[in-house]
């Protein structure tokens, strides 16, 4: 094993925050992403946003977690990653803002639900879409100069590969949130809905996935057989799903775990792929070991009380939420 | 182009962004306060004031935390040669403020705003303490940046084979984080953001007191506790502010300088302190100018540890910091000094006012001659000036340590990223700016309606038990 042990243990961590992040926020990007299809009355909308409306934000904070940690530890990956899909990010931005703040406004500005309505509808729908398509592109490789910064241009992102990683993120993105609308909003109809829609989204994420394991395999000739356990792993479990009546929700939260492991293994040593076999990768475009020592000892002292409050709050806000109660 | 258009993005995000986490941190702070009082006396008009107080930081805090997600994508979007120079520093004290303080009061705050009915009363006191850490532990932590941004420390660089900065490597983390001005930032900052919370509460309580709403007890509580907290914060500021502007003195020379619009040294022990004057940049001068003789070699003369004072201290002009090259070109290594003379003055003079009127305050509720009904308009109309005086400071504080982005490292034109496009950035600034006036009018709206709308449960009986006009 090349390279220092703490750079290990930050690509594994950065790895972990991004795998935090969908799996506790997965489920307002992806009852976003299908909003109208999943909550048709008002009742029935409301319920949805009680039922996230204590942990947005919590959730949120894995992004920003996931962000830092790329920052601190491998600042040209981050450097380039955010200089360079710079309108695609904005869009993120921007969706992210209007989505968040309609979970909180959609039930007190009245005047303006419909607004906000949509904004939780459109602001989840584009990032869980361009999340995977960036991801896609980092995995295929993006042109960089000799410093390591981009040079293609917003439309270099949408390259077919990459928009295939979009949907596939996306359909589990959804896959996942129908799961937590099982387990924490009230209503047989919803939920009704919600298992019909998890059934296409699953469907059409074991197809894309299926398409995505050979397509890789093509593009990166030596993947290790852990590529193959790992993917088949995503398989069996997402054809579990379909027999499976109960523990969708952690189901597919196994499915994120295994799918991230899986772009670690493709992408090791790399963060940010270039085109030329060059690329970003942890071992020489680190910060110094002192930054990255101190960052994994922050992590390990403050990581832990997270987790362990994080826990108390899904404690306190256990069972199902309806859309008759008023939370505040 | 594309730096100064990155240049007003950057203005317009953080000044939007910076009205929000004031009123988050006082409120929290304020919150806090009211429950430790419900908790030990157990009287539910303390209760019913910081439920609605937490109504109104729900709105607050979103728009906060949103407009706080721009900072965070901006630093690598738009100054991302910034993000990986400065990454050794920076990395650790985001990390820490992502673990210690975001998740903390990202986590809290949604037991404080829905878990009232579901948490035993200690654990929702406990909730609002973990908010006003998380709070304050968050503005510690950027804090720490900033002010290792304007007084660096603990650090050295690393340049290319070129002689290009290629990074900043951090070898003392304790000189790095809390360098000089990293205390005293976090003194002055965390009690203007008090001031921010108690002026705006105490215009809530005089609102009630004024229009007789929620009268009685609970109007008169929220003015009382909130105005005293306003006021002390208003007198302590004085002192934090000489002790900030003490270690710019000694660290940021050309900040002070440009803070008194001063073009040559000047010796003691007469070094008169500037009230008002009109700069004329151009020709590095001052064409009418009003200063208190004496008044800044006291000031900048003292010494608090030990206890001394030497009125003949020397204070640099502007002109000693622009240097001519070898080639004839002249570096300004000095901070534009008409808009930094300004906004200091703008803060000054805010400050003063409000602890002229906390003086004033202090002194009717003394005499419990709060419904004054001057007094009660005076508070009311006055909530929106901490947010110009913070605002103002910010300017003050960022202008001041221009041309660079860390102070005598890097300047702020070498911080930006390589592939900017400038027509980009104008897309970003005018999306951001409709959306933000947006978020604006509605948080406005918003809390207003809170305000209006909000009975105190208790408020009714009181009213009758006592004669309006007379609480």
């Amino acid at each position: 094993m090349e390279g220092l042990f703490t750079q290990h243990v930050l690509y594994i961590v950065l790895g972990v925050a991004f795998f935090m992040y969908v799996f506790l926020y997965g489920p307002i990007l992806g009852t976003g992403a299908v909003f109208p299809f999943l909550a048709k009355s008002e009742e029935e909308k409301k319920a949805v946003l009680n039922s996230v409306a204590p942990f947005w934000d919590g959730a949120g904070v894995w992004l920003i977690a996931a962000a830092v940690v790329m920052w601190g530890a491998f600042p040209q990956s981050y450097a380039t990653i955010f200089g360079g899909f710079f309108l695609a990010l904005f869009v993120v931005l921007v969706s992210i803002i209007i989505s968040v703040a309609s979970i909180e406004l959609y039930l007190k500005d009245k005047e303006r639900r419909n607004f906000w309505n949509n904004a939780y509808f459109i602001g989840n729908l584009i990032p869980s879409l361009l999340f995977g398509v960036a991801l896609g592109n980092v995995i295929m490789g993006i042109p960089l100069n000799e410093e390591m910064w981009y040079t293609g241009d917003f439309f270099t992102l949408l390259r077919p590969y990459a928009l295939l990683v979009g949907l596939l993120g996306m359909s589990l993105i959804i896959t996942h949130a129908m799961g937590y609308v099982l387990i924490k909003v009230e209503g047989e109809e919803i939920n009704n809905r919600a298992i019909n829609i998890m059934k296409l989204s699953n469907s059409i994420f074991l197809i894309l996935f299926v398409v995505f394991v050979f397509w890789t395999h093509h593009m990166f000739k030596d993947l290790s057989i852990f590529y193959w356990v790992v993917a088949s792993l995503i398989v069996v479990v997402s054809i579990a799903m379909f027999f499976i009546k109960a523990y969708h929700f952690w189901l597919s939260t196994l499915n994120l775990l295994l799918s991230w492991a899986l772009v670690g293994l493709i992408q090791y040593p790399f963060i940010v792929r270039g085109l030329d076999g060059n690329g970003i990768n942890i071992i020489n475009h680190s910060s110094s070991p002192v930054t990255q020592t101190a960052m994994i000892v922050i992590l390990a002292v403050g990581v832990p009380i997270v987790l362990l409050y994080t826990y108390y709050s899904y404690f306190v806000f256990r069972g199902k939420f309806s859309g008759k109660e008023q939370m505040y | 182009m594309e730096l100064l258009l990155a240049r007003i993005h950057f203005a317009l995000a953080t000044t939007f962004h910076f009205i929000f986490p004031p009123i988050t941190i006082g409120l929290s702070f304020l919150i806090l306060l009211f429950q430790t009082l419900y908790l030990i006396k157990g009287k539910e008009v303390y209760n019913e004031i910081s439920k609605l107080l937490v109504k109104i930081l729900a709105v607050i805090f979103v728009i906060g935390v949103v407009t706080g997600f721009t900072l965070s994508f901006s630093f690598g979007m738009y100054w991302s040669k910034f993000s990986k120079i400065a990454a050794d520093l920076i990395g650790i004290t985001i990390t820490a403020e992502g673990v210690f303080a975001f998740f903390l009061e990202g986590v809290f705050i949604g037991l404080l705003l829905f878990g009232q009915n579901r948490i035993p009363k200690f654990m929702y006191w406990f909730s609002s303490l973990m908010v006003f850490l998380g709070t304050h532990l968050s503005a510690f932590f950027i804090l720490a940046t900033n002010s290792w941004m304007q007084t660096p420390a603990g650090y050295e660089i690393i340049r290319t084979a070129t002689g290009e900065i290629d990074k900043v490597i951090i070898v003392d983390w304790f000189k790095a984080v809390f360098n000089p001005s990293t205390i005293v930032r976090m003194l002055h900052t965390t009690i203007a953001c008090w001031i921010t919370a108690s002026l705006l509460t105490s215009a809530i309580g005089a609102y009630y007191v004024f229009t007789k709403k929620n009268n009685g007890e609970f109007a008169s509580t929220l003015l009382r506790i909130s105005f005293i907290v306003f006021a002390f914060s208003a007198f302590a500021q004085f002192f934090t502010g000489h002790l900030q502007a003490m270690v710019a003195f000694r660290y940021q020379p050309a900040k002070i300088a440009a803070f008194e619009a001063m073009w040559d040294t000047k010796r003691g022990p007469n070094i008169p302190m500037s009230v008002i004057a009109i700069v004329d940049e151009k020709n590095q001068r001052n064409v009418i100018e009003i200063g208190i003789p004496f008044l800044n070699a006291i000031l900048y003369g003292i010494e608090f540890f030990p206890p001394h004072l030497d009125l003949n201290i020397e204070m640099k002009g502007i002109k000693e910091f622009v240097k001519t090259l070898p080639d004839g070109t002249v570096v300004k290594e000095h901070p534009p000094v008409a808009i930094t003379y300004y906004t200091f003055r703008i803060m000054i003079f805010l400050g003063s006012f409000f602890a002229l009127l906390g003086l004033i305050g202090l002194y009717l509720i003394w005499k419990k001659q709060y419904d004054n009904q001057k007094f009660l308009k005076a508070v009311m109309h006055s909530w929106w000036l901490p947010l110009v005086a913070n605002t103002a400071g910010w300017y003050t504080a960022e202008i001041g340590r221009q041309p660079y982005v860390i102070y005598g490292v890097l300047k702020t034109k070498d911080a930006l990223a390589p592939n900017l496009n400038a027509f980009n950035v104008l897309l970003t600034i005018v999306v951001l700016l409709v959306l933000y006036l947006f978020l604006a009018y509605v948080a406005y709206y918003l809390i207003m309606r809170i305000i209006k709308d909000f009975k105190a449960e208790d408020s009714e009986s009181s009213v009758v038990a006592q004669p309006a006009g007379e609480v």
